[in-house]
């Protein structure tokens, strides 16, 4: 027994020596925790799940890219580029002096695969480009990309396509799969780092790429390691044990707990990300608008903000958040009024209320559970009983695709990905939309016409004018209510520096700015 | 005995073909279109029809169903709609992991737990019998969620012994492939540290999925023994002077491992049908969180194959039972 001791003690020590051993430069390593995993590293889907876009925007380029932490879009593959008058091709000229991982050399002909795939296989940042209609390669460095109609969010809608090495793509092709198969779990980028290892819904590393285009800095992490952790608790004890540098957090009352752990910096950032009440406004009593008003202003949106969110969100004003082009300035945060919802009420002859409506959220989040429970509450002061049905986001969806038997009211989310107008207004609010996102089931002739007309419109002058129309008759149609745009939450070990969410990548973690300091 | 086995596992066959008509029936009755669901959130109504299409969904259900017992016939699970890997590539890669921390776990349950129902069993030392039996009583009633995060927060969080989460520590690279049981692999290509580090991570979740188990088993052997316990031949061992130890261990605990058994095996088949919540808490990577994962991206095909590899799984483990228990008695035989 005694030698059986003797061997397992052995063992652990060799193993402590070999553990210590096998740590290869651990204080350039950035270790990340993550909520969730990638399923696939095709880079193609980044523009549709952002545990897609945390490795893609790592390992691969864009034709332009946001600076970090801002929503200003500036070349990174791209040196200049032109429109013809009639704003039906772009051409683009290419940087020379950028290298794939496996030292081939990244061109135009990259560029014009990368289009002609995601036409192919129409999904994922696909979204984004239904004008373009093909892409060629000019000459070594310069693409030309046609498009059906003018498409002004353009430049800043490229920032989610993800150029790919068309070579060493087709050479793993399958069966005309575009190499889905294959970019399952394998990468072919010119980005600052390498896919180097996978093991599913547990971690994956990526190391830096020493011939990086951009070159590297002291400090920079030279290998990062992605940590799946899906409980937020297990996430934050991974945090405070230093056993993880950063992580992503959900709830608000984590982190304003962890603010105060030694060692460790809580960050919060602005987002584009909007949530709305849709009305329904083809069922009656929300078909009038006074009573989609008079609901409008008894929400507590600033105890939203306050107690749901602690302070770390915004309340909306109006259908997008500022920030993104052609906001009109003039509006002011959605507010609460019960004495004019009251007034309006009585208007539309339901002074007594004695109501039901239906309201679908999300049971799972608990911010729309809350928000849900915000509004019940206010409701019941006007009469009105809310009947809460929780539902998932498929499910949900699944019940907007009939506008007549929908909920009066459900909750909905915006995550634009890139900063227009049209990425709002388009999917929530066109009346060709009912049956998919519109569910608001909103159809107006004059707000169709204008959004339609600023989709098109490459004048920046002619496009405010389209859309600040558009935003005054939101405001005044009401088929949406506009809570709060959120922010991300984070929190990381005091030694990292230059975190910077963009809020076009609102979710995701770029790791090309950071900067580790001092760790240990 | 083989011709038994045998004959078991083609009535398995009809029960598998039910499991396939009822899941595949459940999950298309979920709310939610699959094919928004692949296609994404934001997705337009083109990019949806373009995935309905390549997916096939266009198409009767009954069609579908079809084609799916057809590619299953050929041991084709299909492709995750999620992923786009084969089903059954991601079972054999998932699967390791929890089998590895379910055998963990049964090996717990069963050194601590059959030897605590033996003892309060065949002993007369009431204050000792009541004091285990209310713990195995708190043990069947302790939520795994709430106990995970508490053992988290002490042994890692504040005591910092054992990993917090995972697998393996991140700095580690995985043993060479063979059985993807991280403890075994590392092992048997005679890496010590991977193995230790491994072995480490086994603990909290182990003891963890253990602690119910532990808790039945106990419960149930208790039981058992002292059924049996009181039976003649017991006595007569007694009588002529056998030593205790003999009679509880050579003679009632041959009797009383038949309910026990069943118990385990029991537990077993429920461990591998994937242990969900355990699996998130502790990030552990298997078939739990897979089904977990499938669920909610409303992945049909990983919705099915997770539902037939843990029918065939219990199936397995349930005709395993069956054959130990010609090994405890003698009477019972499948000649």
């Amino acid at each position: 027994m005694k030698t059986v001791a003797h061997v397992l003690i052995a063992l652990i020590v060799m193993g402590y020596t070999q553990i210590v051993g096998a740590q290869p430069s651990q204080s350039q390593t950035l270790v990340i925790g993550l909520g969730g995993a990638p399923p696939t590293f095709d880079p193609l889907l980044a523009g549709s799940n952002s545990e897609v876009n945390t490795p893609s925007i790592n390992i691969y380029n864009t034709l332009y890219q946001v600076i970090p932490g801002t929503a200003d879009v500036v070349p990174e593959l791209a040196t200049d580029y032109s429109v013809s008058d009639d704003g039906l091709v772009y051409t683009f000229q290419l940087r020379d002096d950028v290298l794939f991982h496996d030292g081939t050399k990244l061109g135009a002909e990259d560029v014009a695969y990368t289009f002609e795939r995601m036409l192919a296989l129409k999904t994922g940042t696909y979204r984004n480009f239904g004008n373009v209609a093909r892409a060629e390669a000019v000459d070594e460095n310069t693409v030309n990309v046609h498009l059906s109609a003018p498409f002004p969010g353009m430049i800043p809608a490229l920032t989610r396509l993800y150029i790919l090495n068309a070579d060493l793509v087709r050479a793993n092709e399958r069966d005309g799969d575009w190499g889905q198969t294959w970019l399952q779990s394998n990468a072919a980028g010119s980005g600052p780092y390498q896919l180097t290892a996978f093991q599913p819904e547990q971690q994956y590393t990526l190391e830096a790429f020493a011939d990086y285009w951009q070159g590297w800095e002291e400090g920079q992490a030279e290998r990062a390691i992605f940590r799946v952790i899906r409980e937020e608790t297990t996430r934050r004890l991974a945090l405070e044990r230093g056993e993880v540098d950063w992580i992503r957090l959900g709830s608000a009352d984590v982190f304003s707990e962890i603010q105060n752990s030694p060692g460790i910096v809580a960050e919060t950032q602005s987002t584009f990300n909007q949530l709305y009440f849709a009305f329904n406004t083809r069922r009656a009593p929300l078909d009038d608008v006074r009573v989609r008003r008079a609901l409008s202003l008894i929400y507590d949106y600033a105890g939203h903000v306050d107690v749901i969110r602690q302070g770390l969100a915004d309340v909306a004003r109006g259908p997008f958040a500022p920030g993104i082009p052609y906001f009109d300035e003039n509006i002011a945060p959605s507010h609460t009024d019960f004495e004019e919802a009251r007034r309006l009420m009585a208007e539309a002859g339901l002074s007594d209320g004695g109501l039901t409506l239906e309201m679908a959220y999300q049971g799972t989040a608990p911010e729309e559970t809350a928000a849900m429970q915000i509004f019940q509450s206010a409701a019941s002061q006007l009469g009105i009983t809310i009947r809460p049905i929780a539902v998932e986001w498929s499910a949900k969806i699944e019940l907007y695709t009939n506008p007549e038997t929908a909920p009066h009211l459900g909750t909905i989310w915006m995550y634009p990905s890139y900063p227009d107008p049209d990425v709002f207004l388009y999917p929530l609010g066109h009346s060709s939309q009912v049956g998919q996102l519109n569910f608001a089931g909103y159809a107006n002739e004059r707000f169709d016409f204008l959004i339609q007309e600023g989709r098109s419109e490459l004048d920046p002058v002619r496009r405010n004018e389209l859309y600040t129309e558009a935003q005054a008759i939101w405001l005044d149609d009401v088929p949406y209510m506009n809570v709060v745009v959120g922010r991300t939450l984070s929190a990381q070990r005091d030694y990292v520096s230059g975190f910077l969410a963009s809020p076009l990548h609102s979710v995701t973690v770029h790791i090309y700015p950071v900067r580790l300091d001092g760790k240990p | 005995m083989i011709l038994y086995s045998l004959r078991r596992l083609l009535t398995a066959l009809p029960v598998l073909f039910g499991v396939t008509l009822v899941t595949f029936i459940i999950a298309n009755m979920l709310p939610g279109d699959p094919a928004r669901e692949i296609a994404g959130r934001y997705a337009t109504a083109e990019q949806i029809e373009a995935v309905r299409e390549r997916y096939g969904f266009d198409r009767p259900l009954i069609v579908q169903y079809g084609v799916y017992l057809g590619r299953l016939v050929t041991g084709d699970l299909g492709l995750s709609f999620s992923t786009q890997r084969p089903v059954i590539t991601e079972l054999l890669n998932y699967m390791p992991a929890t089998l590895e921390l379910t055998i963990f776990a049964m090996i717990l349950t069963i050194v601590i737990g059959v030897p605590l129902g033996v003892m309060t069993g065949s002993m007369k030392v009431p204050w000792l019998n009541s004091t285990i039996l209310f713990l195995a009583l708190t043990g069947v009633g302790l939520p795994v969620f709430w106990a995970g995060l508490v053992f988290q927060y002490i042994f890692a969080g504040q005591l910092g012994w054992l990993p917090l989460e995972g697998r393996l520590g991140w700095q580690l690279v995985p043993p060479p492939s063979i059985t993807k049981m991280y403890t075994i692999d590392a092992l048997l290509a005679g890496q010590w540290s991977t193995f230790i580090d491994a072995a480490r991570h086994l603990i909290l979740p182990g003891i963890t999925l253990a602690i119910g188990r532990i808790a039945s088993v106990a419960r149930i052997t208790h039981a058992a023994m002292v059924d049996v316990m009181r039976l003649d031949y017991v006595r007569t061992a007694r009588a002529k002077g056998v030593p205790n130890r003999i009679v509880v261990f050579g003679h009632a605990l041959r009797n009383a491992m038949l309910p026990t058994l069943t118990t385990i095996g029991l537990q077993v088949g429920f461990l591998l049908g994937g242990t969900i919540l355990i699996e998130i808490i502790f990030s552990w990577g298997g078939i739990g969180t897979y089904a977990w994962v499938g669920i909610f991206m409303l992945d049909m095909p990983v919705i099915m194959g997770v539902t037939l590899a843990t029918t065939l799984a219990f199936m397995l483990v349930n005709l395993l039972t069956d054959l130990l228990y010609g090994m405890f008695d003698p009477r019972i035989s499948y000649s």
